[in-house]
């Protein structure tokens, strides 16, 4: 039976029902089962598997000689799971042995509540353990402890002094200004001093604890940043992006953030209230359970309230945020335009268009305005209620002369004081939805797995420029084997040229050769040794990359060259610099080699730029170069300068060079030509020419294009 | 007068340069093969020749998903580049508008949604209950602002966190239990 190759589910069948079906994959054909019935489909003539993505839902098909054929269907859920059985399928019939993982394949709906997991991950937004995380976050706040369990000492005696105060109160009223006879001037002075003794020692505690808290806070964030950068800096290009940069600068700032805020006044707030709640309780139950149940019985009510009254209103609120969103990137997106807008006379459409935004947004606050000022006393009003009970029986009490007017005092201090920690215990699960939200995207990235990690026994090599492609296969994590079984040999010192359509995996192939991924299948090899037990750090010190987008980070020009090596010397900078053509402009800039570049410094021109990444490749001075578009945004005339420069670069190093612009390969020792994952042709120019293959069509199409007008004429007499 | 012929034909003139290739009963036949639709398209050349041009397998596609479901389709070959278009289905016999209303409601599988039996919202997601015409449905949304879009005064489409398409079709014909759940988030 487990012969199986794979097997998956499906949710749709050929009339748009949902089923539930299953289709297993074997050696000679597939076996599909759905609702009670068996079908057959015969592996014979089959040449590929595809996974055709729809907009609401995607297919699972094989594509034969006579045509396609259906396998099954399902909503877009199933995604991932067709698109990786059709990777699989596609890698068996190109030879490749099934492996016991094969046989996995992600699950897409939560076992526990059966809503989908968030995409590509295994995580359900809405089972995720809670405890497990805090209790992952407490580990990492190790070095913070201190500070915590000290902020705690503070705040049991913050809470304990709070308790103190109107008992001293009660004294005062009762053992001086309402006694019978004259009390000593000095007791009377030392009761006032102890009660100001008392609030300065709170204020003093007070001081301490928000700087044991901040001492805390930041030490967590610190280790958590840090954390959270390495983790991020570690993975593959291929996990970082499946995510916005917005969205990691985000989880880097923002949710640790929000988790240091947690750790400093939300755990430590609710310590503090949690205590002086209970203690409060037990002093009021043991000086009167009459008095203390007729304060408390409303507060389960109030809490209540305040619940309801911030289930209503939180969504409302969030409406109001969104429209005043809106509001705001309608303003941002008519003033960028503005050059349009009055280009077509549109100043009057545009208007309306933001008054109507206008509008909305201020509707709905009026609208929550009113909400809240009906609300707000309601709650605030049942919130007192107590009090007036407290306040009757308390009345009687004293005219009964069973109570003083002092324990009276203390006691409507202290029912004043119970119904803040209810307040806030109120709110607490607001923030601690918020919290959680932040820890479950904080370890989402933790968790992440490192897919291109170094192997244990990674060894430094020095790498001489030999590079083998053995059976390479490799598709990120959408449908489509974007390389399939790619085979070449680059002898050391050679120059490769990549050619072919967009999209046939040029780029791909590249960033495997830098091991930004891992092939899926097959093997890269380097000098013999495969890419993986190459150590990372050691691979990348010895290959160079000039790419289509320089990025030049924040800083002067002599560190964006030197960013490859910051200890090198003046002499080879300017060697460096020369040889890239940078020297002759950079002595041009007042402040030379020190002008600011990169976002907020001087803007250097597209051909400038290029030159300072050649600059910082030939510092490099790497076995492996790799130009990917190197010269694709430039002009004419700079390319063919770039080009000279390059050429000094190229000279005994193992180069890869991808160029849309055919003419920019010329000196390349072979051409590849990758067509739709395959290598379709290899050779030199003037081999691949007289094939008149897929080289010789591209060639052809660029001749046309860059065919100037008058030219026309004469070259059509000449074919 | 003058003025008037002259604009008519800048227009014409505007439409020729398009050059989009209309598919109609007239020049093309839709047929049917192994499930999949296919196209055999009726060619004139330059020198007044005809040909046949035959695709076994045809992609369509809506140029205008939200607004126009069965006008403006665009039929595609394999690697997505445009064959022809369609205007509308009533350029087509019963049969062929058959076929290609059903590759549509394949391609844009949208179940329909006629109650929203609870909405939710924790951690930024929102998770949805809802009847359909295709039954039960269950999905979470991630956003939830930003992937309701509301088409016209009385549509709704839903995009859950997979890609998932939802609609409903008009608001004032669902309850009023229903409406009050989404009307926060419109």
């Amino acid at each position: 039976m487990d012969n199986c190759i794979t097997r998956i589910p499906f949710n749709l069948d050929p009339d748009n029902e949902m089923i539930s079906g299953q289709v297993e994959f074997f050696a000679d054909g597939l076996r599909i089962i759905a609702s009670g019935k068996e079908k057959w489909i015969p592996m014979e003539g089959v040449r590929e598997f595809r996974c055709d993505v729809g907009v609401g839902s995607v297919a699972l098909e094989v594509c034969r000689e006579n045509g396609d054929h259906l396998i099954c269907r399902g909503t877009m859920d199933y995604l991932a799971v067709f698109s990786a059985a059709s990777k699989r399928m596609n890698r068996f019939l190109d030879g490749a042995v099934p492996t016991e993982e094969w046989k996995q394949y992600k699950k897409a709906v939560c076992p526990k509540c059966h809503r989908p997991y968030l995409p590509d991950s295994e995580i359900c937004p809405r089972c995720t353990k809670k405890g497990g995380y805090l209790r992952r976050l407490w580990k990492m706040a190790k070095s913070s402890r201190g500070y915590i369990y000290l902020s705690v000492l503070i705040f049991i005696a913050v809470a304990a002094l709070n308790l103190v105060l109107p008992y001293l109160n009660r004294v005062l009223v009762d053992d001086y200004i309402k006694a019978d006879q004259l009390p000593e001037a000095g007791q009377y002075v030392l009761a006032v001093l102890m009660i100001l003794l008392v609030t300065f020692a709170v204020r003093l505690l007070g001081i301490a604890r928000s700087f044991v808290q901040v001492r805390a806070g930041t030490e967590l964030i610190v280790v958590l940043r840090q954390t959270l950068f390495q983790k991020i800096e570690a993975l593959s290009l291929s996990k970082v992006s499946q995510r916005t940069a917005g969205e990691l600068m985000n989880r880097v700032t923002q949710d640790s953030n929000q988790l240091q805020d947690f750790f400093t006044s939300d755990v430590g707030g609710l310590i503090e209230q949690m205590l002086t709640l209970f203690s409060l309780g037990v002093v009021l139950f043991v000086y009167d359970w009459r008095l203390a149940l007729m304060v408390l019985l409303p507060a389960p009510l109030v809490m209540l309230s305040h619940r309801l009254m911030w289930r209503y209103l939180g969504p409302r609120y969030r409406k109001q945020w969104w429209r005043g969103n809106r509001l705001y990137e309608t303003l941002y997106d008519i003033f960028s335009g503005i050059r349009v807008v009055k280009a077509f006379g549109m100043e009057k459409k545009e208007m309306d268009r933001y008054d109507a935004v206008n509008l909305r947004e201020t509707d709905v606050r009026i609208q929550n305005e009113t909400y809240f000022a009906v609300i707000s006393p309601i709650t605030n009003f049942l919130m007192g209620v107590g009090e007036f009970f407290l306040l009757y029986y308390v009345g009687n009490q004293i005219l009964d002369g069973t109570m003083t007017l002092g324990a009276m005092q203390q006691f409507s201090a202290y029912v004043a004081m119970i119904y803040g920690p209810l307040r806030w215990l109120s709110f607490m699960p607001r923030r601690l939805a918020r919290t959680m939200t932040s820890l479950v995207r904080v370890f989402d990235v933790l968790d992440e797995q490192e897919d291109v990690a170094d192997r244990e026994d990674a060894v430094d090599q020095n790498i001489v420029g030999n590079i083998e492609l053995d059976n390479v296969s490799f598709g990120y994590e959408d449908a489509k084997d974007v390389l399939r079984k790619v085979n070449l040999q680059i002898k050391p010192g050679e120059m490769i040229g990549i050619v072919g359509r967009s999209g046939a995996g040029k780029s791909t192939l590249i960033n495997l050769v830098m091991r930004m991924y891992d092939p899926d299948d097959g093997a890269i090899r380097i000098d013999g040794t495969d890419l993986r037990d190459i150590a990372q750090q050691s691979l990348r010190s010895q290959i160079g990359a000039v790419l289509q987008e320089t990025f030049l980070f924040a800083g002067t020009l002599l560190q964006n060259i030197c960013y490859s090596k910051p200890d090198a010397s003046y002499d080879e900078v300017v060697t460096a610099a020369k040889l890239a053509g940078v020297h002759s402009f950079a002595v041009k800039l007042p402040d030379g080699y020190n002008t600011l570049v990169g976002e907020r410094g001087h803007t250097l021109s597209g051909g400038e730029r290029q030159r300072v990444a050649i600059a910082r490749a030939l510092l490099h001075n790497p076995k492996i170069l790799i130009l990917d578009e190197a010269t694709a945004s430039l002009d004419t005339e700079t390319e063919k300068d770039i080009q000279d420069a390059l050429q000094k670069l190229i000279a005994g190093r193992t180069t890869i060079a991808i160029a849309h612009r055919l003419s920019t390969l010329r000196n390349a020792s072979r051409l590849v030509v990758l067509d739709h994952g395959r290598v379709a042709e290899v050779g030199t120019h003037e081999e691949l020419l007289a094939r008149e293959g897929l080289y010789y069509e591209l060639v052809m199409a660029q001749r046309q294009m860059s065919k100037m007008p008058g030219e026309l004429e004469t070259t059509e007499q000449l074919a | 007068m003058n003025e008037a012929s002259q604009e008519k034909e800048t227009v014409r003139k505007l439409s020729d340069v398009a050059e989009i290739r209309y598919l109609h009963r007239g020049n093309t036949e839709i047929f049917l093969k192994n499930g999949f639709p296919g196209a055999r398209i009726l060619c004139r050349q330059e020198d007044g020749t005809k040909t046949v041009e035959e695709h076994n397998r045809i992609w369509l596609h809506r140029a205008f998903p939200f607004d126009l479901l069965e006008e403006y389709i665009s039929v595609q070959n394999k690697d997505q580049e445009e064959i022809g278009l369609i205007r509308e289905m009533a350029d087509f016999d019963e049969a062929a508008q058959e076929i290609l209303r059903s590759e549509l409601e394949h391609k844009y599988y949208t179940p329909r949604i006629t109650r929203i039996v609870s909405l939710k919202e924790a951690h930024g997601y929102s998770f949805w209950q809802a009847e359909s015409d295709a039954g039960e449905l269950q999905f979470t949304l991630q956003d939830t602002f930003r992937n309701l879009l509301r088409v016209g005064e009385d549509k709704v489409f839903v995009f859950d966190n997979y890609g998932n398409r939802y609609v409903i079709e008009s608001l004032k014909a669902l309850d009023r239990h229903s409406l009050r759940r989404i009307e926060l988030y419109l």
